[in-house]
This record gives C-alpha cells, structure tokens and sequence, in this order.
C-alpha cells in the first residue's frame, strides 16, 4: 500500500516536469527558432534538414540590418513615442489618480467614470474617425498623434493604477506637510510623488511595452519612413524585401531587446495582477 | 484687529477658491484628453455611421442606411461568423491550457519560478513578432514542423495559404501568445485557496479529482469567468496578428469582424461602413464589459 502510493507520487512528479518541460520548449520555440535563424548565414537559413545550433555562426545578419535597413530610425522613432507617451501619460494620470484617491468634489464620481468608462471603447471602433480628425487637423504621419492617442488610450488603466498607490500612502503625511504650511499642490510634488515611485515606475513600464508592441497605430497614422515604429518596420522590411529570413530574424529580435531588459520587472507586475488591463484593440 | 480679520477672511476664502480649483486642475488634463482622443472619435463614429461618405468627405444623411447595408452584406455575415469562431476556438484552447499550467505551477515542485518566468515570455511578444515567428516556423519549405511533417513520410503542408488551415493556424499563434494570461490569472487564484481547505477534504476521504472537482473548481469559478471575458474582448477586438500573418485570407476565411473594419477603414477607404461596423464592435464590447462589472460586484459581496 505504501509502496503503490510512493510509486504514484514519483509518476505524478515525473509528469509534472514532463509537461513543464514540453510547455516550456513550446514557450521558446517559435523565438529560438528566429534566434538561430538570424545568427546563420544565407545557405544555412535554408539548410534542409534546419539547424537548431547555426554552424557557421555569424552576426552578418546583425550588421546588415543595423547599417543598412530601416530598423535604427524606426527604433528611434518607437523609442521616442514610447518615451512621450510614457511621460504624458504618467504626467496626467497621476494628478487625476491622486484626485480620485484624496479629494472630494462636486462631480467627481461623474468625471470619474468618464475616464475610466474610455477603457471600454476600443481602438478599432474609433481609428476612422480618428484618422479623419488627425488628417483634417494636419497631424497625420507626425510623433505627435502617436503619442496622443497612445497616451489617451493608456491614461484609463493608468488612472485606476495609480490611485492604488496613492491609497495605499497614509494621508497623515501631507496633513502634517500642509499643517506645518506646506500647500496641497507642494505636498503631492515634494511628499507624495516621491513615496509612490515604484508605483509611477510600474504604470511606466506597463505604458512602454504598450507602445513598443502596438501596430496599428503605427500602421495607420505613419506615412513616411521618417516616422515609422518598429513594428510597421518589421512588417514592411519583410514584405519588401521577400525570402531574406536571416536579415529578417535579425530584425525581429533586436525588436525584443527592450522587452528583455524590462522583463523582469514585467513578470513581477503581471504575478501581482497589476498588467491585467494592460490590453487595448 | 479689523484689518486682521479682514486678513484672516481673505486667507480664508482664498483656502475655499483652492479647495474646489485644485481637485478639478488635477483631473483636468485626463479629461481633455480622453474627451479629445475618446469619447470625441466615438460620437463622430456615430456619425459616420448615419451618414454616406466619400473617402473622407462625409455626404448624404442615410439614417441606418449603413446598418441595412451591413446587415445585407454577406462578407460581414462572414465576418462575424469568422470572429465568432476565432474566439470560441481561441478560448477551448486557452482556458484549459492556462488552468492547467496553472494547477501544475501551483504544486510544490523545484525550479518553479524558472518554469514560471519562461512560460509567462509569450505574453510580452507583440503581435507583429508573433505573427512573423509563426510565419517562419510553418513556412512550407525552411520550416521546422514541416520539416518534420516531411521526415515523417507525409506531404509538406501550406499552414496558411490552405483555406482550411488558416483560421487553424491563426488560432494557434494566438493561444501561444495569449495562454499565459489565464496561466497567471488562475495562478494567482489558486494561491488564494487555503491548505486547510484540501486537507479537510483530504481526511474526509476526497480523492484528488474530487478535491479538484468540489474545492479548487468552485473557488476559482470567478477567475475563470474574468478570464473569459477578458479574453473574449481581446480576442474580439484584435486585428494586429490576423493582419500580419494572414491578412484576412485564404478568401476571407480569417477575415474577423475587426480586421474587416480595419481594411474597410484603411484599405477601401469607405468610412462610413468601417464607423458603423465599428459601433457594432463597440456594442458587443459594452455588453461584455457590463457583465463583467456585474461579477466584481458580485465577487465583492462574498
């Protein structure tokens, strides 16, 4: 009897690591298989039976995207709206985050809920008459109506996030700032904003990879190459330049970086629930 | 003394001024913006719809013309079947394959935070890369999985050129991106449920389907249902992944109501069926939405 229970618990673990094994490789897979493709050399792409490990190994593949691609203007670009949208965004959801968590004022449920009801409209129902308005306005194929609309559709979920924080932060903190003469305004700049850092840096985070994975943004309101993001210069390097699946690879996984460095960060947030409504369209 | 009071009232009032401006200075910003880039877009969609257009000069007002038109149209017939079948086929998969992940996650084993990290990667990948990933490791002559479809005696398969193979393909590069959100998501809830509870029915002599069919399965149900219809309105709304790696074809057969919209928007230049057939999108996400608020009240009230 005791034998047979051992027998079954050693089965049970050993299928255990079996499926986190096999889950895990088809986890990888699909961008181990673009890694190894873009380390490898015009005939080894095509090699037939396909090599796991690149032999020769070559970072040709890198150079070539990176002196002579659209890749270095269009990481610049999706850097740099990420970066103003990340600031916009932070800038104006963390004054109406600490509204919503301290103040009390007329029509501020009502206001409230404006905001956050937002979330609910999603992109692809609003990107016509957005792009008429953005043309009509003259701010199409600019970083400026990127960055807008980024920050819009982001400001919603930042919002809800941040007034956690701000709630979570005892307010006998700047009741003490304001009785020793300290201003409401001064007290949030000088006492509050610095105590939820970690809280700004989580919304930024979370706003960052928004903006650097989007497409269709991208895709619609850009024209020129001058004002492309990476995603639409992924998908354009391939479809102008056909069967060049090294180059290509290449490309794709210098689009990662960005994500691999924030990705520890990101895992703790998305294990503590925070990155929950961090989708849109 | 008169001039101090004098003082001591304007301070006053000057307290009372701040106390309404700066609560409604620090949400202002917020609603501009969302009123511009939001709520603005929606209603001129709603006008859109009424209306007849011309690229983008709005003409003639056609009532729910647009409707009628949309309602008559068989591609969007289509369409909507499409969708439908691409979040009902996405979510057999995905819930299942999260919970189940999550339930092995949960036990008691080594390397767990390795396996972890590993599983949740998918997730960050954007739906571009996703799309190109999938693309190269099915494509039909340098791919891996053909190679091994080839190696195995069958014939090379085109994943998605076939017109009975797209929607298939494409909802197996969704669940790999997508699964690790109900992964987390039912992680997190079964970490709420106490030992306690599993010994109890341990000693009661429950067996371990039985203590995943009377303990884990009932207090997780919630989850579940957010997971649900989170993934329904993401599943519902995205185009990104249908547009890269199959671009709505083999004849419109991963053509979903969103990329639809998209390509009518972007591609056809018609404005007005692309806002009208993006009220309905609209709609659809409302209803989900509400029943979403319903369950977190609910799940308040335990």
């Amino acid at each position: 009897m005791f034998q047979k229970k051992r027998v079954r618990e050693a089965l049970i673990t050993t299928a255990t690591y079996g499926i986190l094994v096999i889950a895990s490789l088809v986890a990888l897979g699909p961008i181990l298989w673009g890694l190894a493709t873009s380390l490898k050399t015009s005939p080894g792409v095509v090699a037939v039976p396909p090599e796991w490990i690149p032999s020769p190994f070559t970072l040709e593949n890198y150079r070539l995207v990176l002196l002579n691609s659209s890749l270095p203007r269009c990481f610049l670009n999706s850097l740099f709206v990420a970066f103003c949208g990340v600031t916009l965004t932070l800038g104006v959801a963390c004054h109406a985050g600490y509204a919503a968590a301290r103040f009390d004022f007329p029509g501020k449920n009502g206001i409230l809920f404006m905001i956050l009801a937002t979330a609910m409209i999603p992109g692809i129902s609003i990107m016509a008459p957005l792009y008429i308005v953005a043309t009509k306005v003259g701010l199409l194929d600019t970083y400026w109506i990127q960055i807008l609309i980024y920050s819009a559709w982001q400001v919603p979920s930042t919002v809800w996030l941040i007034r956690g924080f701000f709630e979570s932060v005892p307010p006998d903190l700047e009741e003490a700032a304001m009785i020793d003469g300290c201003s409401r305004r001064r007290a949030f700049y000088q006492i509050i904003l610095p105590i939820a850092q970690p809280g700004l840096a989580a919304a930024a985070i979370l706003v960052f990879v928004y903006v650097w994975n989007d497409f269709l943004i991208g895709v619609a309101f850009t024209t020129s190459g001058t004002m492309r993001p990476m995603q639409v210069g992924l998908y354009l390097f391939i479809r102008d330049l056909g069967v060049e699946w090294g180059r290509f690879m290449a490309y794709t996984m210098i689009g990662l970086i960005p994500i691999l460095i924030l990705f520890g960060f990101l895992q703790k947030l998305f294990i503590q629930g925070l990155a929950a409504g961090a989708t849109k369209g | 003394m008169f001039t101090a009071q004098n003082i001591h009232s304007r301070a006053r009032s000057k307290r009372q001024w701040a106390k309404v401006a700066v609560p409604y200075s620090f949400v202002s910003a917020a609603l501009l913006l969302v009123i511009l880039v939001s709520f603005y877009p929606i209603f001129y969609a709603l006008r859109l719809s009424l209306y007849e257009t011309n690229y983008m000069t709005i003409g003639r007002f056609i009532g729910l013309g647009n409707f009628l038109r949309a309602a008559l149209d068989l591609r969007v017939h289509n369409s909507i079947l499409i969708s439908l079948g691409y979040v009902f086929g996405s979510l057999v998969l995905v819930v299942p394959i999260g919970l189940g992940l999550a339930l092995v996650l949960n036990r008691p084993i080594r390397f767990r935070g390795f396996f972890r990290t590993i599983l949740i990667f998918p997730w960050i990948v954007s739906q571009t890369v996703t799309a190109m990933l999938w693309s190269w490791l099915l494509n039909p002559s340098f791919g891996p999985v053909n190679y091994v479809i080839a190696a195995l005696g069958f014939s090379r398969v085109m994943f998605i050129g076939n017109p009975d193979l797209a929607m298939k393909t494409l909802v197996a590069a969704n669940v790999w991106q997508t699964y690790p959100y109900a992964m987390i998501l039912c992680l997190a809830a079964l970490q709420t449920i106490p030992n306690e509870l599993y010994e109890a029915a341990r000693i009661d002599g429950a067996s371990p389907r039985e203590c995943f069919r009377h303990v884990t399965l009932p207090l997780i149900s919630n989850v579940l249902m957010v997971v649900v219809i989170m993934c329904t309105l993401h599943y519902f709304n995205m185009v990104t992944l249908m547009y890269v790696l199959t671009g709505g074809g083999p004849v419109f057969r991963t053509e979903t109501l969103s990329l639809k919209v998209f390509l009518e928007a972007f591609s056809h230049w018609d404005m007005s069926l692309a806002s009208t057939l993006g009220i309905v999108i609209f709609a659809f996400n409302i209803f989900f939405s509400l029943l979403y608020i319903k369950l977190l009240r609910r799940e308040a009230l335990y």
